[in-house]
């Protein structure tokens, strides 16, 4: 999926809540870890960006999301078509 | 709504033995409350388990969210509260919480030492964490007479093996935590037991580095020549459950076809 200034906004909102920190404080090369977050809080971000965006992400690729930048890489490579195979709805 | 059937709660609820407890309990007749966390890859499997624990006149519900946050907990013991309104509450919470940094303590060949985060998250979610929604739970008055908690552990608790330090400690901790409890809860009717399964494959088991030898050598010593599945686990824990008595509290309780004592 493409992502546009929008949706980058919305996954850095849902991140800030996981995480519970001020979104201001998420910067893109800003790595989770030093915010607090734990490889538990890894999948939870994980598994709402999923369901928000309606897209599968194949777990080997959570190594590379410690970053809001690392994370939207990972989400634009994301295809839809993965969508469909594993029975979610593309919103 | 209100259901006049007892519920179960289950922390752990997609795989493995906290699964294998919610399909038992609900063929006894209980409501079931599940708490996990998953990737949409689950769904599948998800589905199937909804589709399965649906209907005969008792509820299921299936929430996907991290049992370690203190707003997870807050959420959910409100709503089961009102789901559990009018009944007689919670008569079964199971802990199968499987989580944890896996890694050498000391830095070794194999990679890194655990970091003190790693070893703060495995400790909180799978040991801490059972007092945490015990005490949420009972404040909240869902547990009460007749009440009984179950908490997996393992025999790694008092054993070593490759990459499990962190796990160990927490299991140790977590039957540290079912001592307390049960001593702290005995005037309240509510029991509270470790259940020490033997090696059984489960998706948690799958992901220790070196878990094809822990296989083999149960399959060798178990004197029933087998593994313990997570249905053995699922029945003992529903046996226990049958009889009102909480008498049997505080222990860790072997569901391993006598494996621990084999060499």
């Amino acid at each position: 999926m493409t992502l546009d200034e929008a949706q980058v906004a919305k996954i850095r909102t849902l991140i800030a809540e996981i995480i519970e920190v001020e979104e201001d404080q998420i910067g893109p090369q800003t790595r989770f870890e030093d915010l607090g977050a734990d490889s538990l809080r890894a999948i939870e971000i994980m598994a709402q960006l999923e369901k928000t965006f309606g897209v599968s992400i194949h777990q080997d690729r959570l190594a590379e999301m410690t970053t809001l930048q690392g994370v939207c890489t990972v989400m634009q490579g994301s295809p839809p078509e993965e969508v469909k195979a594993c029975g979610v709805t593309a919103s | 709504m209100g259901n006049p059937r007892p519920w179960c709660f289950i922390l752990g609820a997609s795989s493995g033995m906290g699964e294998a407890c919610a399909r038992q309990l609900h063929a006894e007749g209980m409501n079931v409350y599940g708490l996990h966390l998953d990737p949409s890859s689950a769904q599948p499997h998800l589905d199937q388990l909804v589709a399965d624990l649906s209907g005969d006149g008792t509820r299921f519900r299936l929430v996907n969210a991290n049992a370690a946050k203190s707003s997870v907990r807050e959420s959910v013991i409100g709503e089961l509260k009102e789901l559990a309104q009018g009944g007689p509450g919670v008569a079964v919470a199971v802990h199968s919480l499987a989580f944890g940094a896996l890694g050498p303590l000391v830095a070794d060949g194999d990679g890194p030492p655990l970091s003190a985060r790693q070893l703060e998250m495995t400790l909180n979610v799978m040991a801490n964490s059972l007092v945490y929604w015990v005490q949420d739970l009972y404040r909240s008055g869902l547990l009460g007479r007749g009440s009984k908690v179950f908490a997996l552990t393992s025999a790694g608790s008092s054993k070593v093996a490759a990459s499990y330090g962190a796990v160990s400690a927490a299991k140790a901790a977590l039957e540290a935590y079912v001592r307390q409890l049960a001593f702290e809860l005995a005037r309240s009717g509510v029991a509270v037991n470790a259940i020490r399964a033997g090696v059984t494959l489960t998706p948690a088991l799958r992901k220790i580095p070196g878990h094809e030898r822990i296989v083999q050598r149960a399959q060798e010593i178990n004197p029933h020549g087998r593994l313990t599945t997570p249905e053995d686990v699922a029945q003992a824990i529903a046996l226990m459950c049958r009889a009102p008595s909480t008498w049997i509290t505080g222990n860790v309780i072997g569901v391993d076809g006598g494996e621990y004592f084999s060499s």
